[in-house]
This record gives structure tokens, sequence and C-alpha cells, in this order.
């Protein structure tokens, strides 16, 4: 379980993260939206341990997570960020690899049993065949693939993802994001996902926090956070919330104002 | 991209493992090759050059510690730059460029006109190394990330800085200003054996300690973030390579004064043969800085003979436009 009590996170004078209280259960999957500049990424970030906090603490299974050794750290968070880096060419292989960093002894390099888990990972997301390709050689879809395996290679019990789909088309969206519910439902990994799309946010996650200016506006299930009402007041955008008719969640609609607005 | 379930596990594994082992066997075939080279160039650098006959004396003491010093120069400063391309995730980071070149200078230069003993110009040139790395690093990082061309700006305004000391060295101890100049001109003209040996040394180390962090030197080329979350202790890392670095070019300077563009140039083509990897990238980087030094100074030493030309043009002679080139195609490409 993992418990977010009174977090504030300040760049200078702008407070990024205002007091937030949060509980995710294990093997949930949560994700956060709001509009830009909300802290959704800050937020994460905090939980993650990458920003110190002003205040507050962030506890995983009752251990505080700023004060965790690193690889203790990693070994229990792992993170997806939105685009993996590819200024050196490594192999897809070296680069899932990585994952096992916090597995190994000061100096010593991996051991048969972290080929192995490569090699799984590697497998789960289906790119076994590209494990000795170069990481800039890949299309967007498949390097982000390649950074969930690295993640997965942690073998920790949360993951963090931050917009891991915003540079990939619908259908490479629905791939990824598929695969992280998998995982999340028959690899019990907890998932706390920030997103920009509300209407794949309210079709993949079990609950919804939408923040504002950087506290949690509204949180519960994407019934009780996908209203018109909260919608339109955190991201000042008239919509129409619908049902998908083939999922029944909820849906959401633009509503373009510039006839309206023309017409004073 | 199907889901259907593969019952060749036991299969899939034994081809991942053979894939690593193909990797090696051209990394071992690259190696080889070099090493190879490497003596053959020492050879030929050794009897090439302007006697009447075979004179036992140049060979073995003249130009035999010069080719020494070659290698241990050349392989420093590639791995120098190896390490800070790493730390940076900069493939345009090079002692020279980033200033720890110039303030090993600052370092040398002082030991210089105090008239300390070479047992305190090293320390010497180690500090003013790991302060100019330092301070340019910390100018080009904004907001927790280094981008390139600010971090190579902050590299030009270190080594403007570090030059200005040098220079005021000089004017105000004007006797001295002769040995300064020798000293920095970027030549392997060293008679002193034991200097040699003590950067062989040290440089020596510097590629143990560097080679043995080779894992952390991965992972933090992929980014300061993406580090942190695979639980590398980043900010520690950073400061032990940095210092890491810092010894082998303040080691360097003191015995060979400042060449420039090497620790550019070599990790490139080292990247090119084994892939980005340390752990094969260190040892090619390595070997292929000897060869490159030692050639590059047989022709400094022979093109205009009698005349001598400092090793230092000659790496930037081909340096400036490999430069040129990297930074043409970065930008072509973002």
């Amino acid at each position: 379980m993992l418990k977010v009590n009174d977090l504030v996170v300040k760049y200078d004078n702008f407070v990024a993260v205002n007091d937030v209280n949060l509980t995710v259960s294990d093997y949930e999957f949560v994700g956060i939206i709001g509009p830009n500049g909300s802290g959704k990424s800050t937020l994460l970030r905090a939980i993650s341990g990458f920003y110190h906090p002003q205040n507050g603490e962030v506890l995983l299974d009752e251990k505080d997570i700023y004060k965790m050794k690193p690889k203790e750290r990693a070994r229990n968070i792992s993170f997806v960020p939105e685009e993996v880096d590819t200024t050196f060419a490594f192999t897809v292989k070296e680069i899932v690899l990585m994952g096992r960093y916090p597995y190994q002894k000061q100096f010593l390099s991996e051991e048969e049993e972290g080929f192995k888990i490569a090699e799984e990972s590697l497998k789960l997301l289906e790119i076994e065949g590209l494990s000795e390709r170069y990481i800039n050689e890949l299309s967007s879809g498949e390097k982000q693939r390649v950074v969930i395996a690295r993640a997965l290679c942690q073998q920790s019990k949360f993951i963090l993802l931050d917009e891991p789909t915003s540079h990939l088309d619908i259908s490479h969206q629905i791939e990824i994001l598929d695969i992280i519910k998998r995982l999340n439902i028959e690899k019990k990994v907890t998932v706390i996902i920030v997103m920009h799309d509300l209407n794949l946010a309210s079709e993949y996650c079990d609950r919804i926090l939408l923040l504002r200016n950087g506290a949690i506006y509204k949180e519960g299930n994407p019934e009780e956070v996908m209203t018109y009402q909260n919608i339109e007041y955190v991201y000042k955008t008239v919509v129409v919330v619908n049902k998908n008719p083939v999922s029944g969640k909820p849906h959401i609609l633009s509503v373009p104002q510039w006839d309206k607005t023309s017409n004073g | 991209m199907s889901l259907n379930p593969r019952n060749q596990e036991r299969n899939d594994f034994s081809t991942l493992k053979n894939k690593f082992m193909v990797a090696n066997k051209r990394y071992i075939k690259v190696v080889l090759v070099l090493v190879i080279l490497l003596v053959g160039i020492s050879f030929v650098s050794l009897f090439f050059g302007s006697t009447d006959g075979i004179n036992y004396d140049i060979i073995y003491k003249i130009r035999l510690p010069r080719i020494i010093l070659g290698m241990i120069v050349g392989c420093g400063l590639a791995l120098s730059g190896a390490i800070l391309q790493g730390i940076t995730k900069n493939p345009l980071a090079d002692p020279y460029i980033l200033g720890a070149s110039g303030g090993a200078a600052v370092g040398v230069a002082t030991g210089i006109v105090l008239k300390l003993p070479y047992s305190a110009i090293y320390p010497l040139a180690i500090i003013g190394s790991a302060i100019s790395t330092i301070v340019a690093y910390s100018i080009g990082k904004v907001h927790g990330q280094t981008k390139v061309e600010v971090l190579i700006l902050s590299g030009v305004i270190v080594n403007i800085f570090t030059n200005a000391i040098v220079l005021l060295l000089m004017s105000i101890f004007y006797q001295d200003s002769q040995d300064i100049i020798f000293f920095l001109m970027g030549s392997l003209q060293e008679n002193n054996i034991k200097l040699i040996i003590v950067s062989g040394i040290l440089v020596l180390i510097g590629f143990v300690l560097s080679f043995l962090y080779s894992d952390e030197l991965n992972i933090i080329s992929q980014g300061e973030e993406t580090a942190y979350h695979l639980g590398v202790n980043v900010e520690k890392i950073k400061w032990i390579l940095f210092f890491i670095s810092s010894i082998i070019i303040g080691s360097i300077v003191a015995v060979s004064g400042v060449i420039g563009f090497m620790g550019l140039i070599i990790p490139h083509i080292a990247r090119v043969f084994v892939g980005a990897n340390y752990k094969r990238f260190l040892v090619v980087s390595f070997l292929l800085g000897s060869c490159f030094l030692v050639t590059a100074d047989t022709v400094s030493r022979t093109l205009f003979s009698p005349f001598e030309v400092p090793v230092g043009v000659v790496t930037a002679l081909t340096g400036v436009p490999f430069f040129i080139y990297l930074l043409l195609k970065k930008n072509v490409k973002s």
C-alpha cells in the first residue's frame, strides 16, 4: 500500500503540488488527469522520490520513500517516462537489462537469473525479436515497449507512468495501455499513470484523480469523476458526457465554441 | 504480433545467450585488431624519423619514452572524453571543450611560477581540472538538465577564463613564461621517465575505476532521471566519475600540456565499432586513443622534419572538422 500524506512541492514560489493526500491499495490502476500545469507530472515524480517535497511524506508499506536506499527504492517503484532517451545507441537488450541494476551487487554484473527475467519481459511485451536492435532504429511504439520491459525487469510492486502514450497514434495507444492493464491484472502490478486523454483514462482506470492547481479536485471511479460539471469546471471548456456503448464507461465529447463567440 | 503461447522458451533463452556471445566475438576481434595495430604503429614510430642510420640512443632514450607517453596520454584523453560524455549525456563533451584541460593548465602554471616540485604539480593539476569541470557543468545545467549547446557554451566560457589566468600568470612571472608556454603547448617531448611512470599509473587507476563503474555509466548516460528511477545513486556516482576524469586529465596535462579534441573523436569511433555499452566501449576507447595519438605524434614529428609541429596542432586540425561535422549532423536531425 502506498500512502501520500500532506504532500507539498514548490518551485521557488510556485506551488506545484498543494497538500495532496492519497492512498493507493495494492493491485489498483489509478489514473491522474488534469489540465496542463495542474501538477500531474510533479506529483508523480514526488511519489517516485525524484522531487523532494517541501512538506509531507510518501510511505510505501509504511516505509518512508525518501529515506530508502536508491536500489531498495528501485526494487519497489519503477518509472516509465514519456519518451526514452536515444542519445547513445544501446541495444534493446542492454536497455532492458538496466532494469536489473537494483538487484546487482556493487561492481558485479548481471547473473544468469537477470538474463532470464530480461528475456521474459521482452517476451511479455512481444519484442523479443528486437533484442539486438539499436534503440534509435525503433518506432515510437516499440521504444515505449522497451521502456516498459525495463520497468518490468525491476520487478517492482508499483509502476508509475508519465503519459506513456502521448507520442503514439490511437492504435499504438491502445496496444500499450492494453499491455499495462494486462500487467496490472495478470502480474499484480499496481499502476499509477498520468494520462492526457480523458476517454482513455475513463476506459482503463479503476480510480481517477482529477487535479486542479496542484490539489486533488475530485477523486473516485470514472463515473464519479467524469461528469460534465467536473470537467467543465477544471478544464474551463464545454463538454458533453456520454456513455461508451461497448464498455459503458463515461465518454467525453468536446463542444467547440467558435460560432457562439463570433456571434457575441 | 500474436498472443499465441510459445513453447520454445528454452530455445529462445539459448539464442539470447548466443547473441550475447556474438556481440562478444565482434568485440574481441576489434580489441585484437587494435592491439596489433598499436604494436605495429609503435614499431614504425620507433624506427621512423630523421636519423643517419640507426641511432640506439635516440631510439631508446627519446623515441621509446615518447611512444609510451603517447599511449598513456592518448588513452587517458579518450577515457576522460568517454566518461564526460556519459555523465553529461552529451556526445560533444570532451575534456578540452568542457574546460577540464584548461583548469589543469592553470594548476600546472601555478606550480611552475611557485617553483614547486613535480610532486606538488600533479595535485594542483588534478584540483584545477576538477574545479573547472564542475564549474562548467554547474553553469551548463539548467533545471536539472544539461542541454548540449548550453554545456558547450559554458565550457567555452571556462576555457576563456582559464586562459586568462594562465596569461595573467605569464605576464606577472614573465621570467617563467617560456617554461609555461613550453609546458602547455601540447607536446609529448618529456624525457623525465619518472613523470611518465607516475602519469601512466594514474591513468591506469582511472581506467580501472571507470571500468568498475561501467554499469552506472551506462545507466547515467540514459539521463539522470532515468538513472535515479533505476536505483543509481546519481549524485554520488557523478561526483566519483568527475573526480576520476579529473585525475586522468590532471595527470596528463602535467606531462603533456593541453591536447584537444582527442576525447571527442575517439569515443565516437569506438561507439561505431562496439556500440555504446561502456563495458566494451571503454576498453576500445582506451586502445584506440593510444593508436591515434602515437600516430598523430609520429606525423607531427616527421611531417616537416627536421622541424616539429606540436601534436596538439595535429589533433586540433583533425578534431575541429570532426566536431563541426557532429554539430551539423545533430542540428540536421533535430
